[in-house]
Formats: structure tokens, C-alpha cells, sequence
């Protein structure tokens, strides 16, 4: 052993700069791998503050009434068993505010909650004075509201405001309250006030309505099972529990969506530099024959010599592993200066490296290592000493060493994929692909030698002699069309699912969508509320109000619906529920059309209707059946005329199982919904939403847009690392394949010289190279371009859960890219030889 | 002691089968010189190479001091190469990211004998190249390098040295050099065997093989024990 | 024609245990040949019952009773509004020769005595304008009580709308008895 360590040691002291890109890909992989890792668990950490500060607990209980006393006793049970012992509660309803000043027209419908000192325990409730928020503020008949309500009932901070028939002072401006819940449907902004102050308000007597809530503090690992507890013991009462967990909101999916996307990419980013390796390891082989043939002369082992080799692999990988951790922390700490500042109180990111990310990095930069090296390096028992009496090609024979070899390594990666993409189905996918893809090459390679064979008969020599080397044995075929093939296949895949997520991305924070919702606007007030929008913001696109109606199926096909139970009845999934339903006669951007005409250029006056493809699907319905619609007293016979799909991500224009074609509903009553784009400054959007409900008491609004901006801010943070990222996987891919292409000059080196030396132009052997590499570049391309489109859908499908659509100018590029691009290679690493004189080659080798 | 019975090699050159070294029998005895003699070709690298256990005959059985080396395995061949057989090539073949006094030393190091460091500057001394231990093989000239060779080649005190043109790519004084050195590691009583051209080399040998085509002529045998370049 | 709204409708029922659906099975209970349109939509303010009353009404509407104004209620929209919208609804009703029965609602207590006094003092006030009978409250003895009402604590269950049917046909029959005599 001894003898190994100190055999590697000299080696490495010798022919460490040969290994240099074998540590550059090493380097570049774990730093990657690191710095992606601590990145996404630095959001991470983040994140679940931000869902414990939106929901300002870790499990929230709550009723739409008082707790019964059975009902404490039972959760104080609970509480007791999981040893919970912060707790606070909160009380919240719907109530009408008046300024205790001026005409009582100016009264306005406010959400108040009514807390208590302890909360919240999570997240921090940021005023518009810049103060800290104590429950001190609270007391003595004290309010916090929001920066609107100021604005629609002109008042200020320090005036007197009517709640529940008394007056309270108004102590700040709430920016930022924790625990209220995001995008929830209200139907006036939300105000702040002291639990004991709401409950003597005789607001909520009886017939109050209002939501009373528990909140909990609880330590991490008793949160779900508390919660399952919670669940299951109220499952038959009015009571609900959630926890901070439960926030599955859009934003928190993307998110998950977005690491799991960095997590894929970080494995490929190391695949990536195991290909490098591995074409490393194979040139490196390839000029160590003569010193293994040396050591098995003077005695050396199979054992022993594979052990020196195994242990320079290790040393250089832990090596560049640490480099490449170095490398991390860089990136880490310039992450901030890419992601920028968010909103106070939403997400606070520490960039920091994990431990657990570093020792994963050095971890898998080893293991990456000796799994690229291994199979390449056990050609090393295949050397015969009689290699220095007389020139012999090493035989490349398949022992079940090597069969078993390939095994492991195989298993080996697969378990690191599925560890690194955190997923089976990813894991899998990646792996599959990868052997897919190397499969493939190998066939095409051996197709390639047979097909281009009858060439070697042609008369022009750039042509005669690429075809001859592509086929010559010992050649580099296998070897460029794996490492480029390979890796194209890697950076094919990465670029078109990029796109496809940031399209999924990108649709939610469309800076000229709808960040507020108008409701219940009726007929003759549509062109006047349009008005109030354009002339109060001309530059914004104006709202385009949407017919809505309300309906109940009342048959299809002569089947009664309504014969369904109580409880269908309730579902969601039932047809008998009512469902709003509107007509148009175009498709929005956020449809498809599945099946039927939208609409046919025949109109024999029955109405017709068109079907969601969820409807279709559940209910098997299908073009051509007729509806029966309980429309506002009326019953109604449509055709089904079309199935339309409808992304439901897609949020700017809505989404309606049923639409109709124009000509049924006109004359019938019915409201408007609008979503809208609002006026960014806060003191113009107040003033338009004042002027809106003064002038139309019946319009509501709902006003998203502090939602959005925090969704917008988050995605936009998290597509540009996206971005960041993709373009780092594409930069060391093209290191890679750099350095794995002309790892193969040496032999071509040579060739080129004996052939100058026969009198062959520069530019005959310049064309026989371009020829070469070219077409070894293009095939590689389109095996790793096909490959990839493969592995982008089946990613998106399964594990990312997007939508797939195919992008052929990313497909295209990407094998022209490769083809030029080992060309380029080609030619320029041969440069020296096509301009320096033969012999100095010659002598060189 | 080195017994060939029947040892024949046939390659594949292409597609058709090429005999290389035709059946042939052979026996010296421990402490000989032998020279083989040829031209390019003629099969002389093969016999070494196979004596030796670089390479695996076709047919026939070889014997090193009784043991019949064929029925070795890859790694046992190579333990017995290491303790028993040194080898010295024509293209020296160092090892070329050691340094010399490491060339040496390696095969000790192999053998796992505690005192390789020692013999190894002993050996180099042997050879008048202790100064130069410290230097790489590119550093040095054609006849240092295959004196670190022969150096090697002897670390472990081996019972037998097979050279293959030891002194083919040298000029003639390194050469001479060269043999001055090998005679007197014979003169120790190490079986020598030795692949030349050079008539004058083979002269002093105690039997001299003449090789054409892959098979033995001839041999002959000289007047025991004149030794002109041991004076 | 009932016009109303999720409370009418029967939100969380099967259709045909909403309130008019048993008023329907007592006017044929009671022999009258009357067919009871439901036209309550989730989710109506007076506002919207105004513009579609000339749809729901038809040309051969006798009677309307007229259930709206819990979503204003609910939604906080002023008093003034919804009366003028409930009036200008019974002037429709009348132009056509329906006879009305206004149903009162009560605003939730939440929303503070001034909201809620001056929202039941609305349906007293236009009843007595237009001269039209009242219901003072259409969940009277139902709303607030748990074993009455679903889950949500705003819609009446089977029970209850059985309640609200028993209620509403008190104030209905005396009008359907005159109606009938007169055709």
C-alpha cells in the first residue's frame, strides 16, 4: 500500500498537468453542484420562513364559530400529549368602519382581526412609520390599517375611525401582517386590532360571523402528526386545521418546481464532467501503456498498478472537489448582487455554503471520479509487457470484469442521479437517458464506419482519407462521438427544458396582466366603469369586462342530473353544482381546441356550447350531446360544438367549463366580471378604486396586485438563476467537449505530419479534418438532439409537471452548434501541425 | 537455469497467421553468456521475450530454474520477473515520470525489500550515477539512461539478465561502456543472455545462437572463459 | 317567481328540496295551479335582480316574491342603493300585474348596529311605500340556529329550508287565495 500511495505520488508529480482538464471538470462539477445545492437550500430555509410568517404560526386550528368546550378540552388534550405549550389566539370578521367625523355615506367594509400580545410568533408586522410593532399599539382602542383605507376614507394616521359603534384611534400604517392569508376573497382590506377590544365590540353575538382561530407554536418534528391528529379528531365538525405546510399556493409549487429543476441540473452538470473525465482517463491510458508495460516487467501486479492509477483518480478528484467547493463559495457570495433585494417582510435569503452541500460536493466529485475513470482504466490489465519488444495495439477485449464493472458503475450513477434529482422518476429519466444515448452512439459509430466504407474509394483526398481514419482501427470514432453525443445530449436537454419552465414561469408575471378583479358589474355599467379605467390610466390597456352567468346542468342526453345524492351534490366534482359560465365567439390565448368547431360557420339557430376537457373527460361527454342548462329560470338545450382545453396556470383571462356561442344570452340578464391592470402608484389606485365604488356601489374589487408583485419579485428572482444557471451548464458543456475533442489531437497529430512529410497540402489535410470532426460533430448532435427531446418531455410530464411544448429552433441550433463546434475544435488544435514543418512533429513524438 | 522444450510463437499479422519463432529447443545452464545473433527480425526479441515471460509462446514449455513459467499466471509471471529475471531494453524504456534513482528503486520497492532506498543509491553508484539520481530520463544522455536501465534491471539481484541490443542505439564508446558493465556483472556469475548484430559483442560469449527467420542455425561455442574485457 | 338569491336557489341542495320546491308541492297540495319558478342565483345583489327581472319575469309572472339583498348585506353595500334597486323592482313587477311579497333580510351583527338597523329599516321603508306585504325575515327562527343551517352557517340544510318554506307560505297563501279568486 505504501508503495501505491507513494507510485501515485510520483506519477502525479509528473503528469499532473496532463490531468489538468481532468480537474478542471471535476472542479467545474462540484462547484456547480455546491453552490446550486447551498443556493437552494439557503431559499429553502427561507421559504419556510416566509409560509411560517404567512401563516404567523406553525399550525393555525380554526372555526367559523366559537369553540365549544368539548371542543377545547379536546385540543387542549392534544396539546398536552405533544407537549405545545405556546399558543395564542385570533379572532376575525367582516365589520363596517366609519370616520368618526364627517356624513356616514363614507362607510366602508373592512376584514379585522383582533390578536393577542403573543402574536405572531412567526414573520414581523412592518409599519409604515418604520417603528416595531408591539400588541402595546393595540391597546386601549387602538387600530392598524392599511395604506387604502386611509386613501378611500381620507384619513389619516392619529384620527378617530367607528368600529362596532365606538371610536378608535388609528395608531400606524400596517405594510406587512403575518398571518393573513394571501389572495384570500375579501371584500375590504384588512385592519388590525386587539382580540379582548373585538370580542367586547358585541360584533360577534350570535349571529356574528366571524373565523376564530388557535394558533401554535410547535417543534418541527411534531407539526404533522399534530396536524393528522388535529384532522382526524375534527373531522366531523366545523373545526380546521392547517399548518404552515399547507400553503400549497402557486408560488410555493413554482418553487418546488424550480429546485427540483436546479437540483436535476446540477447531476447534469457533473455527468458532464464525468464525460470529461472519462475522455480523460482514456487519452491518459492511452499514453501510460509503455510505464504500465514497464512496472508489469519489473514485477508489477494487475492489483497493484490499478491501485496507482485508482489513487491519482482519487487524489486529483478530491483535489479538484476542493477547488471546485472554493469555486461555490465565490458564486455563493455574488448570488445576492444577482437575485436582488425582495420586498421587506416577504422572503430574506442568507447566502451561506451548507455543510451538507460541501460535503456532498466533495463526496460526489470523488465518487464521479473513480466512476468515469474505472471502466477506461481497466484497460490498464489488458497491457502485455511484450509491448516494448515490438509495437502492438492493446486488445480491447470485454472480460465480465469489466461486464461487472460497467454494472456497478451504471447502478452507481443511477443511485446518484435519483439522490441528486431528489426523484425516482428524474433519476430514472436521466439515467435511462444517458444509457439510451450511449447505446445509440456506439450503434451509429459502428453504422457510420460501414455506411462511409464505399467512400474510401473516392477520388478526392480530403474525402478518401477522413472516411479511411474514421474507420482505421484504434481509431477515435467512439470515443469523439461519445463525449460530444453525450454531452450535447446533456446541453440539448437542459436548454429546451429551460425554456418550457420559463415559459410556465413567465405566463404568471406578465407585468401587463390583470393585478385587480372587478365583480358584479351590470350591463348598463360596463362602458362607464371601462371609461373610469381609461380615463383615469390611458396608457394601461383598459379592462375587457367578461359576461358571466350562472347555470345548473340539468341533463345530458336525457339523463336527469340532478337525481344525484346530497353529498355529490356538494362535491366540486358533481355536474349538478352551478357552474358560471359566459359566451364569446373566439378562443382565448389560454385555450386549445381538443375537438368540434369554436364555431362552425353553420348556425342553425340551436345554442351551442363548448365543453372544458376536464368535463369531457369526468362525465364523458362528447361533441354532438345536448345540454340541458337551468339558466336563471329558464331552461335552455345547447349542442356541444367543440371541447376546448384550458390552461389553468394561465391566470389572465380566466377559465369557464362552459361557453357559449353568441346569440343565446344576449337578451338574458346577466353581470360582468373585469380583470383589470391598475395603476401602480398606491394614491392613484386608492383614489380609482374610491371613485369606482362611489360611483358603483355594487362593483366590488379585488385588488391582487401586492400578491403579485410578491410572486413577481420571487420568479423573476428565480428565473434569472434559472437563467444564470442554464448558461453555466452550456459554458463548462462546451469546456468539456472542448477539451474532450482535442484530447484526441495527439494520435491526428502525428498522421497529419507523416502525411506533409508525404507531400500532402495544408489544405488537403486541413479539408481531411473539417470532413472528420464535422461529420462525427453533426451525427453526435442529432443522437444527443433526438435524446434530449426524449428526456425533455418525459421530465416536464413526470416529474416538473409543465407543459411540453417542443422548441425545433433549440433542437436545430444545438446539433449545428455541435457540428461547427468540434470542427472548430478540430482544425484549431491542429493548427500547430498544419503550420509547423513536419519534423519538428515527427521529432517531437 | 533455462529450459525451452518445443517453444514456437505464431502472431496474427492481418488476417493470416505469421510464425515468428519456430518450434525450438534450448537449454543453458546457470552462469552462461549467451549471445543470439541475427538480423532485424530474425527472432531474437521474441526468444527474450518469451524467456523472460514478457510474452506467452504458442506451443512448448519454457523452465526458469525448474519452473515451468507457462503455467504461470499473469500475476505470479510478473512476481517472478520482478525477483528473478532482469530485462534490458534497446529503447531503455524508463519510466519517464521517475527520476532515475526511482526507476531503480521500484522494483525493490515491489519486492517490498525494507532496504530499497539503500541498494537503490548503492545500485546507482554501481553504475557511476549517484550524482545524477535526482534526474528525470529526459535529462539524461542514451548511454546514462540505459546504465539506469541496467541498474533496474539488477535491483533485486536477479539470477538472470536478458538485454535485447542493449547497445543498438548507442555509439560505439557508450556501447562499449555498456558491455564493459555487463561483463562484469557476468563475471558475478549471473546468467547473461544477450540479443546482438554486433559480431564483436557476441565474441566473448561462451555460446553464440545464430537466428535467421525465426529458428536457430546454429550453434557455437567458444574456448571456455576468455575474457578480453575483464582485465 | 321567486326571485332571490343563493338562499332561493338552495345552495348545497338537491333541487328539489330547495324552499320554492316545497312551496311548489303545497300549491299542488293545496289544489292551486300554479307553477313556481325558482330564479335564485348564488351570489345576486338587488342590483343584479333589477336587470334581469325583465328575463326571469316573462309576460306571464302572477306573483314575485322578491328575496334579495342578503349579498348587499354581506358585502357591506350601501343601504340607499339596494333600497332603490328593491323599488325599482316592485315598479317592474306591478307594470307587469304581478302581485309582490317582499322578503326582508337581516345584515350579519358583525357589521355593526349603524349598518345593520338602517338595513332592516330599508325593507320596512319600501314596503311600505310601494304598499306591498312584507316578510320581515325570510330565515326567520332558522338563521344562527347550528341544526338548521350547513356547515358555512349561511344556508339553511333540508330541514331548514323546510322551515323557511312553512314561514314564506304563511305570508304567501293569503295572496295566492286572492290571486286565484280573481282569475
Amino acid at each position: 500500500m505504501v508503495f501505491v500511495a507513494k507510485m501515485a505520488l510520483r506519477e502525479l508529480r509528473a503528469s499532473w498537468k496532463r490531468l489538468l482538464f481532468f480537474f478542471a471538470c471535476i472542479a467545474i462539477g462540484v462547484a456547480s453542484i455546491v453552490s446550486l445545492r447551498s443556493l437552494t437550500q439557503n431559499v429553502r430555509v427561507a421559504i419556510t420562513g416566509q409560509a411560517k410568517a404567512l401563516t404567523a404560526a406553525d399550525i393555525v386550528i380554526s372555526s367559523n364559530r366559537p369553540f365549544s368546550s368539548d371542543a377545547l378540552a379536546k385540543i387542549e388534550q392534544r396539546l398536552r400529549e405533544y407537549s405545545v405549550t405556546e399558543r395564542t389566539n385570533a379572532v376575525q370578521t367582516d365589520t363596517m368602519v366609519r370616520p368618526a367625523t364627517g356624513g356616514r355615506a363614507v362607510a366602508r367594509m373592512v376584514e379585522v382581526r383582533g390578536v393577542e400580545p403573543a402574536f405572531p410568533f412567526y414573520g414581523t408586522v412592518v409599519l409604515q412609520s418604520g417603528g416595531t410593532y408591539a400588541h402595546a399599539l393595540l391597546q386601549n382602542r387602538g387600530l392598524l390599517v392599511r395604506p387604502e383605507l386611509l386613501a378611500q376614507l381620507g384619513l389619516k394616521v392619529g384620527d378617530a375611525l367607528i368600529l362596532g359603534g365606538a371610536p378608535y384611534t388609528i395608531r400606524d400604517v400596517v405594510l406587512v401582517e403575518p398571518g393573513r392569508r394571501l389572495g384570500g376573497f375579501s371584500f375590504g382590506p384588512p385592519v388590525l386590532m386587539d382580540r379582548a377590544d373585538l370580542l367586547k365590540s358585541g360584533l360577534l353575538s350570535t349571529f356574528g360571523r366571524g373565523r376564530y382561530e388557535i394558533m401554535l407554536r410547535v417543534p418541527e418534528r411534531s407539526v404533522a402528526p399534530l396536524l393528522g391528529r388535529l384532522r382526524r379528531d375534527f373531522r366531523d365538525f366545523p373545526v380546521g386545521a392547517r399548518s404552515y405546510r399547507t400553503n400549497e399556493d402557486n408560488l410555493s409549487e413554482d418553487l418546488m418546481r424550480a429546485e427540483n429543476y436546479l437540483s436535476l441540473i446540477g447531476l447534469v452538470i457533473v455527468v458532464l464532467g464525468g464525460i470529461g473525465v472519462s475522455s480523460v482517463i482514456r487519452v491518459f491510458v492511452q499514453q501510460k501503456l509503455k510505464a504500465v508495460a514497464v512496472l508489469k516487467c519489473v514485477g508489477g501486479t494487475n492489483p497493484q498498478i490499478l491501485a496507482i492509477y485508482l489513487a491519482q483518480v482519487i487524489a486529483l478528484g478530491l483535489a479538484g472537489s476542493a477547488v471546485g467547493v472554493g469555486l461555490a463559495g465565490v458564486v455563493v457570495a455574488w448570488a445576492p448582487a444577482f437575485v436582488g433585494n425582495l420586498p421587506p417582510g416577504t422572503v430574506e435569503i442568507q447566502y451561506e455554503l451548507t455543510a451538507a452541500a460541501v460535503l456532498q460536493g466533495l463526496g460526489i466529485g470523488v465518487l464521479v471520479s473513480l466512476l468515469f475513470s474505472l471502466v477506461p482504466l481497466l484497460q490498464v490489465r489488458h497491457v502485455k509487457p511484450s509491448l516494448l519488444l515490438r509495437e502492438t495495439s492493446v486488445a480491447r477485449r470485454r472480460d465480465w470484469l469489466e461486464i461487472a464493472v460497467i454494472a456497478l458503475v451504471v447502478s452507481a450513477l443511477a443511485g446518484l442521479a435519483i439522490w441528486q434529482a431528489a426523484s425516482m422518476r428524474v433519476g430514472l429519466a436521466v439515467t435511462a437517458g444517458f444509457i439510451g444515448v450511449t447505446i445509440v452512439l456506439h450503434l451509429t459509430g459502428r453504422l457510420l464506419v460501414r455506411t462511409v466504407r464505399p467512400l474510401a474509394r473516392s477520388r478526392w483526398f480530403p474525402l478518401r482519407h477522413a472516411v479511411l481514419r474514421v474507420g482505421r482501427p484504434g481509431n477515435q470514432t467512439r470515443a469523439i462521438l461519445l463525449a460530444v453525443g453525450l454531452g450535447s445530449f446533456f446541453m440539448i436537454g437542459v436548454r429546451l427544458l429551460q425554456t418550457n419552465l420559463l415559459d410556465s414561469f413567465n405566463v404568471q408575471v406578465r407585468e401587463d396582466g390583470p393585478d385587480m378583479f372587478l365583480i358584479d358589474i351590470q350591463q348598463d355599467q360596463v362602458d362607464g366603469v371601462v371609461a373610469l379605467f381609461t380615463s383615469t390610466t390611458p396608457s394601461l390597456p383598459p379592462p375587457r369586462p367578461i359576461p358571466v352567468l350562472r347555470a345548473r346542468v340539468a341533463g345530458v342526453r336525457g339523463r336527469e342530473v340532478n337525481m344525484e345524492s346530497y353529498q355529490e351534490v356538494r362535491g366540486r366534482g358533481s355536474l349538478g353544482r352551478e357552474y358560471v359560465i359566459t359566451y364569446r365567439p373566439t378562443l382565448e390565448d389560454n385555450e386549445t381546441l381538443v375537438e368540434g368547431d369554436f364555431w362552425s360557420a353553420t348556425n342553425d339557430g340551436q345554442p351551442q356550447v363548448s365543453i372544458e376537457v376536464g368535463i369531457h373527460e369526468r362525465f364523458r361527454i362528447m361533441v354532438g350531446d345536448i345540454m340541458r342548462f337551468e339558466v336563471v329560470g329558464r331552461t335552455i338545450e345547447a349542442r356541444v360544438a367543440s371541447i376546448r382545453r384550458v390552461n389553468w396556470r394561465d391566470p389572465r383571462r380566466g377559465g369557464f367549463m362552459f361557453v357559449f356561442r353568441p346569440g343565446t344570452f344576449e337578451q338574458a340578464p346577466h353581470a360582468y366580471i373585469a380583470p383589470a391592470k391598475g395603476p401602480d402608484d398606491p394614491s392613484v389606485r386608492g383614489r380609482l378604486q374610491h371613485d369606482l365604488v362611489a360611483r358603483y356601489p355594487n362593483v366590488s374589487v379585488i385588488d391582487v396586485s401586492e400578491i403579485l408583485e410578491t410572486v413577481r419579485k420571487v420568479v423573476r428572482g428565480v428565473t434569472l438563476a434559472i437563467s444564470v444557471v442554464g448558461a453555466i451548464v452550456l459554458f463548462s458543456g462546451i469546456l468539456i467537449l472542448v477539451g474532450s475533442v482535442s484530447m484526441t489531437k495527439f494520435q491526428k497529430v502525428y498522421e497529419a505530419a507523416i502525411f506533409k512529410t508525404l507531400g500532402a497540402s495544408t489544405r488537403s489535410i486541413a479539408g481531411m479534418i473539417v470532413l472528420e470532426y464535422g461529420a462525427l460533430g453533426l451525427l453526435a448532435g442529432a443522437v444527443g438532439s433526438i435524446g434530449a427531446l426524449a428526456l425533455s418531455w418525459t421530465v416536464s410530464r413526470f416529474a416538473l409537471d409543465i407543459p411540453w411544448e417542443p422548441s425545433p429552433i433549440v433542437n436545430l441550433a444545438g446539433i449545428a452548434i455541435t457540428g461547427m463546434l468540434v470542427c472548430g475544435i478540430g482544425v484549431t488544435s491542429s493548427l500547430d501541425v498544419l503550420r509547423r514543418k513536419p519534423l519538428a512533429t515527427l521529432r517531437a513524438e | 537455469m533455462i529450459r525451452l522444450q518445443g517453444v514456437s510463437k505464431t502472431v496474427t499479422s492481418g488476417d493470416r497467421p505469421l510464425t515468428i519463432l519456430h518450434s525450438t529447443d534450448l537449454f543453458i545452464p546457470s552462469g552462461q553468456f549467451v549471445a543470439v545473433m541475427g538480423p532485424s527480425g530474425s527472432g531474437k526479441s521474441t526468444l527474450l521475450g518469451l524467456i523472460a515471460g514478457l510474452d506467452a509462446p504458442t506451443t512448448g514449455t519454457i523452465e526458469i530454474d525448474g519452473i515451468d513459467i507457462t503455467t504461470l499466471g499473469e500475476d505470479d509471471l510478473a512476481k517472478l520477473r520482478g525477483e528473478a529475471i532482469g530485462f534490458v531494453f534497446q529503447f531503455f524504456h524508463l519510466i519517464p515520470s521517475l527520476t532515475a534513482y526511482e526507476n531503480v528503486l521500484v522494483p525493490m520497492e515491489i519486492a517490498r525489500r525494507r532496504d530499497a532506498p539503500r541498494r537503490a543509491a548503492e545500485r546507482l553508484a554501481e553504475i557511476g550515477l549517484e550524482a545524477r539520481g535526482h534526474h528525470y530520463p529526459s535529462q539524461l544522455s542514451g548511454g546514462e539512461q540505459q546504465r539506469v536501465a541496467i541498474a533496474r534491471a539488477l535491483s533485486n539481484d536477479p539470477p538472470i539478465l536478458l538485454a535485447d541490443e542493449p547497445t543498438g542505439n548507442l555509439d560505439a564508446a557508450n556501447g562499449r561502456h555498456i558491455m564493459e558493465l555487463l561483463g562484469a556483472i557476468h563475471a558475478r556469475g549471473v546468467t547473461l543472455v544477450l540479443a546482438t548484430h554486433d559480431v564483436e559483442l557476441a565474441a566473448s560469449a561462451d555460446v553464440r545462437l545464430a537466428m535467421r527467420d525465426g529458428r536457430i542455425l546454429n550453434a557455437e561455442f567458444a574456448e571456455p572463459r576468455r575474457r578480453q574485457w575483464s582485465s | 317567481m321567486v326571485l332571490g338569491d343563493s338562499l332561493t336557489f338552495g345552495l348545497g341542495l338537491p333541487s328539489d328540496e330547495s324552499y320554492p320546491a316545497i312551496l311548489q308541492r303545497k300549491l299542488d297540495q293545496a289544489g292551486y295551479r300554479y307553477e313556481v319558478v325558482n330564479a335564485g342565483v348564488s351570489g345576486e345583489t338587488s342590483a343584479g335582480g333589477l336587470r334581469r327581472l325583465d328575463w326571469a319575469l316573462g309576460n306571464d309572472a302572477r306573483i314575485l316574491i322578491l328575496a334579495l339583498g342578503g349579498n348587499d348585506g354581506l358585502r357591506g353595500i350601501p343601504v340607499e342603493s339596494m333600497k332603490a334597486n328593491l323599488s325599482a323592482i316592485i315598479d317592474g313587477a306591478k307594470r307587469r300585474g304581478a302581485a309582490v311579497l317582499l322578503a326582508g333580510m337581516e345584515a350579519p351583527p358583525n357589521l355593526g348596529n349603524a349598518y345593520t338597523g338602517e338595513f332592516r329599516g330599508a325593507f320596512r321603508e319600501v314596503a311600505q311605500q310601494q304598499a306591498v306585504p312584507l316578510l320581515p325575515f325570510l330565515l326567520q327562527g332558522v338563521a344562527g340556529v347550528a341544526s338548521l343551517n350547513q356547515g358555512d352557517r349561511i344556508h339553511p340544510n333540508r330541514e331548514g329550508a323546510r322551515l323557511v318554506a312553512e314561514h314564506v307560505w304563511r305570508s304567501l297563501e293569503p295572496i295566492v287565495r286572492e290571486d286565484a279568486a280573481r282569475r
